[in-house]
């Protein structure tokens, strides 16, 4: 009987152990940044969410296209009707995993890369990409950052040629997250 | 002990499910009402508005010529000798209001309104419709001869008018607008100085940035003079960056709504149809964004 009761607090623990190791993140900031000849773009976004499982340092990132905010509200039109098309694609996600493994017990501050796919606007793209990470055992906070180059072309973002002089052909973009665990 | 057995093995099939719990669904979906953006690509279907407004802080400059009428033959080269004009500016005081001044070359009017937008339709269970308030006055500027005895207020006419618009997929748009037009002074003896009038309009989508629009006004009956028709028009918006370009054809003249709705003489059946387009620039206005359009280096 002992034994048993043992087994199922071990399997409970095992279970909360599992849950203790999956961050959620608690805020978030997605810029993008584009740089032309003619004109600047640029677009901030804060309700972007991430989620990652340090068990199989899995990392998946989901960004709601039309929460991207710009200056120029006639951009903001254009960027969701005519490029993202938002309503019909709108999300970009990430699904990827990390190439190292993380103690979370203890203080870090390193790079790290994420091997992984993108899907945005109908496309599905392998990307690895590269960031930093830091964690705090104490406060149990994870902040994640990452930047990379989104090759519009890539995924069959088509600018129309009259305004190529206005949209750079690689879009900027930089990603900051921070982590809380899981509940 | 079986029991516990029995619950052990539960317990551990529930966990299986929860460790095989995909990590992307656990994170939630965007499920706030996000209001629908471009239901018409601009303030204007083709002579009317529509119930989108310059958004804050940003400035319009608009230009529309409409030619003669087609059926006037070789001789004024199907009308395009002759060209009437429309200049104007808009401008946006915040997202949701704005105003705007205009003038003709038809009747040297000068127009000044304002928009507002009361309803947005919404997203994820929000309204389903828009709604834009319109209110504009008008003032001919024309010189009359002295012994016609018009008072300086009958040169004056006031217009009000409710924008209900659905964009119904990504692809049509539909627009209803009930009009009222108050003109101090008729055209002609016998009609109403108020007009009654219900509008309707319409964009089909065709490609990211090409539409076809279509715009009817009807005049309710016994109000203008039978010589005046209601105006009809079809159009093609082409969209370029900051610029819309509308292309069109319509029995109407004028391009503000007391001309097109109460002044219209040209019909389709007699081939009375003008050519015509409107052009529109947006610029954004203010600190925030300079540094925004750069200077071309060559």
């Amino acid at each position: 009987m002992k034994k048993v009761t043992l087994f199922l607090l071990l399997t409970i623990a095992v279970q909360y152990v599992r849950g203790q190791a999956q961050y959620l993140s608690k805020t978030s900031s997605v810029k993008i940044f584009s740089e032309a000849p003619l004109e600047n773009i640029s677009a901030a976004n804060d309700f972007a969410n991430a989620i990652i499982d340090f068990e199989t340092q899995e990392i998946v990132v989901k960004i709601p296209i039309k929460k991207f905010s710009f200056r120029n509200k006639l951009m903001q039109t254009h960027f969701n009707e005519n490029y993202l098309e938002s309503t019909l694609f709108p999300y970009a996600i990430f699904k990827g995993f990390f190439n190292k493994k993380l103690d979370l017990g203890k203080p870090t501050n390193i790079s790290i890369s994420a091997n992984g796919t993108v899907m945005m606007h109908g496309v599905s793209k392998m990307e690895i990409i590269e960031g930093r990470i830091l964690i705090d055992p104490q406060t149990k906070n994870i902040t994640l950052d990452a930047e990379l180059k989104i090759k519009l072309d890539d995924y069959n973002i088509k600018v129309p040629s009259v305004v190529t002089y206005k949209i750079a052909d690689n879009v900027d973009v930089s990603i900051q997250f921070i982590l809380t665990p899981f509940s | 002990m079986k029991s516990i057995l029995t619950i052990i093995c539960l317990l551990f099939s529930f966990f299986k499910i929860q460790a095989q719990d995909d990590l992307l669904s656990m994170l939630p979906d965007d499920k706030t009402p996000e209001a629908v953006t471009g239901t018409f690509k601009s303030t204007r279907i083709i002579n009317g508005q529509s119930i989108e407004t310059v958004a804050g802080h940003h400035l319009d400059y608009r230009v529309s010529h409409r030619f003669g009428p087609i059926n006037s033959g070789s001789y004024q080269f199907y009308g395009l000798d002759q060209g009437y004009i429309y200049m104007g500016f808009e401008y946006g005081i915040t997202d949701n209001l704005m105003v705007g001044i205009g003038r003709s070359s038809e009747q040297k009017m000068l127009n000044l309104f304002t928009k507002m937008r009361l309803l947005k339709q919404k997203t994820n269970g929000g309204s389903p419709i828009s709604v834009t308030f319109m209110a504009e006055g008008y003032a001919d500027m024309l010189r009359y001869p002295t012994e016609d005895t018009r008072t300086n207020l009958s040169k004056y006419s006031y217009m009000t008018q409710a924008l209900i618009a659905r964009k119904i997929n990504d692809k049509l748009s539909l627009q209803i607008m009930p009009t009222y037009l108050y003109r101090n002074r008729n055209n002609e003896h016998g009609e109403t100085n108020g007009v009654f009038s219900v509008g309707l309009a319409g964009r089909y989508k065709m490609t990211k940035r090409t539409a076809f629009v279509g715009e009817y006004y009807y005049v309710l009956p016994n109000q203008i003079n039978e010589k005046y028709k209601n105006s009809l028009s079809f159009g093609f918006d082409i969209e370029t960056g900051g610029h819309v370009f509308s292309l069109h054809f319509t029995n109407s003249t004028g391009m503000i709504t007391k001309q097109f709705l109460a002044e219209t003489v040209d019909t389709w059946a007699d081939g009375g149809v003008h050519f015509g387009f409107n052009l529109g620039r947006s610029f954004g206005l203010g600190k925030k964004y300079k540094g925004q359009y750069k200077v071309p280096v060559k």
